[in-house]
């Protein structure tokens, strides 16, 4: 045992909220903020790596877990704790804020100050909702990553900015009163908002009127996750969203928040619910083959290059639902691998499109053409990154998406090979506005005169396209620790399993 | 890049010499590799290695007349085939019929049903248009705050008779 376990999961959390607020007592040299921000955030980082460093893939459970009363009545708790599903989440967020950072260093001028602590404040709350094991501190982590965003959004974005923020804001502020509902009868039923202790009460049958009420408990989570998913036909706030969002917005957007949705379903509609989820899942993974196919061919026809990553997104998360309710371990672990996978390489792709962006100032494809004669590193990188959105064997997109198929093709022969259509359709929509970017003869003068990459955003490039790499050459390393985890999490699957077969 | 290519030239010319036999054996072992050499006769080999050989320096005669002796050769070949040769030349059209049959109604239904259509015209114009109702609903119930006393009156009169209608109502029903 060691003397940080207890408090890790603390400092790892407000680390950044801290900064934040020494943020407000620096004077406004903006190179003085950027600086402290990266440091406060590769220091978040690095403290993060304790997480994985200590962790006991043996122990069965939560770990480095803190509880203590926060509020006395109503009974809240400030209870966080740590298993193999969220480690990694925990981790994705850590590593790609200082990216954010970085990628966001000469591209805001105005407001410098207020953006870093937004971003700061961002990162305290999309941890927290990894971490919290209370269900009243989850829903405060859960919305208060709703405000940084959509500040981020209104105030640092381009176009139509503020139809973007505020319809961010309601779809997921609207959708996210119904889990609310849902928190507020679980609590008035077991007295607790306790995760653990409420998932102990409804197993044992201990809660009054659950058989009637358990699905319309189900759908409360379920549709604040699917908002943020997003799962067809909930997703149409996700390409504005991202189209107007300054590029460290988007990549976080993509790269953390919509894993906020799947990790819900996954910790709290498997996990207390296991009847219901068994039972929505045949229309549930519908709802994602829909989507990861439905996503791919709209993303194919955008015409700005953020729209077509947008909608990537849209049917890569479809991945992460059909393997989430296939309810296997491959199934399981491919959609865990994939939500670590699509954060990496389409956080990439989002700083890539920034920078871009800082030299051209749109995202129109049509503007674009030949760029890899004046920009060669810059079409490499991008080749890289698109390579493992892909899903190119030896590259983190491709052990996901096989998991997820295998997965899903076990429940049932035809979702898996609908599903499989979907890795062809990604290489179909990035390949093609890879070649409309990049290959050819440059097509507008202008762009011959296009600088390359700078060592700045080298900086920024190249952890991720490390990360990709890595992931797709030994992602042992990850599902180690992802395994066990999600086999404790299916249990509850099995039993049912031989509940109807006991019947 | 000519560097690469001379190496290729190189290895296409002398790579046959390289002595490559036993690098497949650990795959097919000893025993299939004897079958298999036993099965292909040594004149059977030394009759191939001739033809590929002149088939290869065939073209390289074709291409030498064709297109450095008499340059003026392919386009009258061109024309004397005609509509074959243009044929040939889009192979066989293979691209444009794919183009035609997969591509175009894959990218307009993309564009037309599912981008425009469904996205922003069923899902968008529903969540647009709740807002819109919600906007011009409170603009009709705004109406009524509208500062004059006498409508005040009226609405004070108006919700005394719906309350009154509501316990008689209650009452008959009771």
């Amino acid at each position: 045992m060691n003397n940080l376990d207890s408090s890790i999961l603390s400092l790892v959390t407000f680390i950044p909220a801290a900064g934040a607020l020494l943020l407000m007592l620096i004077p406004r040299r903006d190179r003085d903020i950027r600086i402290f921000a990266l440091i406060i955030s590769l220091l978040t980082f690095c403290l993060s790596l304790y997480l994985p460093a200590y962790f006991h893939r043996t122990q069965v459970g939560f770990h480095y877990e803190v509880n203590q009363q926060w509020v006395t009545s109503p009974n809240i708790h400030y209870h966080m704790g740590l298993d193999g599903i969220s480690l990694w989440l925990v981790l994705l967020t850590t590593f790609l804020t200082p990216l954010c950072v970085l990628i966001s260093w000469k591209s805001i001028h105005e407001r410098v100050k207020e953006f870093f602590i937004l971003l700061l404040v961002l990162e305290t709350a999309m941890i927290g909702v990894f971490l919290a094991l209370d269900l009243f501190l989850f829903y405060f982590f859960w919305e208060s990553t709703l405000i940084p965003m959509a500040l981020l959004i209104g105030v640092y974005g381009h176009g139509r900015k503020i139809y973007a923020a505020v319809k961010f804001f309601l779809f997921t502020m609207i959708a996210s009163v119904f889990m609310l509902a849902a928190l507020l009868w679980l609590y008035a039923k077991t007295g607790s908002f306790d995760f653990v202790t409420i998932q102990n009460a409804i197993h044992s049958g201990r809660v009054p009127g659950f058989e009637a009420a358990a699905p319309w408990l189900f759908l409360g989570f379920f549709v604040a996750f699917a908002v943020k998913v997003p799962l067809f036909p909930l997703h149409t706030w996700l390409p504005d969203a991202h189209v107007e969002a300054p590029t460290a917005g988007s990549v976080l957007l993509a790269g953390v928040m919509l894993k906020m949705g799947t990790y819900g379903m996954l910790r709290f509609n498997l996990g207390l619910f296991p009847e219901q989820s068994r039972s929505n899942a045949p229309w549930i993974m519908i709802l994602a083959l829909i989507g990861i196919i439905y996503g791919a061919l709209v993303a194919m026809v955008q015409p700005n290059m953020k729209k077509v990553i947008a909608y990537s997104s849209v049917s890569h998360l479809g991945f992460v639902v059909l393997g989430i309710f296939s309810f296997t371990q491959a199934g399981l672990d491919g959609a865990m691998f994939v939500m670590l996978a699509h954060g990496v390489a389409t956080g990439g792709l989002f700083m890539l499109a920034g920078i871009l962006y800082e030299r051209k100032h749109t995202y129109e494809i049509k503007d674009m053409g030949g760029l890899a004669t004046p920009m060669p590193t810059y079409a490499t990188f991008f080749l890289v990154v698109v390579l493992a959105s892909v899903g190119l064997p030896l590259l983190n997109g491709f052990v996901g998406e096989f998991l997820v198929l295998a997965g899903a093709f076990q429940n049932r022969p035809v979702y898996g090979i609908l599903g499989a259509t979907g890795v062809i359709w990604s290489a179909c929509y990035l390949l093609w506005m890879y070649q409309r970017v990049f290959y050819g003869k440059v097509t507008h003068p202008e762009n011959n005169s296009l600088p390359d990459l700078d060592a700045r955003e080298q900086l920024a490039l190249w952890p991720a396209v490390i990360a990709a790499v890595v992931m797709g050459v030994a992602p042992l390393l990850w599902l180690n620790i992802i395994d066990p985890a999600v086999a404790t999490a299916l249990v509850p699957f099995a039993q049912v399993a031989s509940k109807v077969v006991g019947q | 890049m000519t560097g690469p290519l001379m190496i290729l030239a190189l290895l296409s010319a002398v790579g046959g010499f390289i002595p490559v036999e036993h690098f497949l054996e650990p795959v097919f072992g000893h025993g299939e590799v004897a079958a298999a050499a036993e099965t292909a006769s040594a004149s059977l080999e030394t009759t191939l290695k001739f033809v590929s050989v002149g088939v290869a320096g065939l073209g390289i005669f074709l291409a030498w007349l064709l297109y450095y002796k008499h340059r003026d050769l392919p386009q009258k070949i061109a024309d004397s085939l005609g509509s074959f040769y243009q044929t040939v030349a889009h192979k066989y059209y293979i691209d444009e019929i794919y183009a035609a049959l997969f591509v175009k109604p894959l990218v307009e239904g993309s564009t037309d049903i599912l981008w425009h259509g469904v996205d922003q015209g069923v899902i968008d114009a529903a969540v647009n248009d709740s807002a819109v109702g919600a906007r011009h609903a409170s603009d009709a119930a705004r109406h009524m705050q509208s500062g004059n006393l006498r409508s005040y009156a009226g609405w004070v009169a108006a919700g005394g008779a719906v309350v009154i209608a509501y316990m008689i109502w209650m009452g008959v029903a009771r």
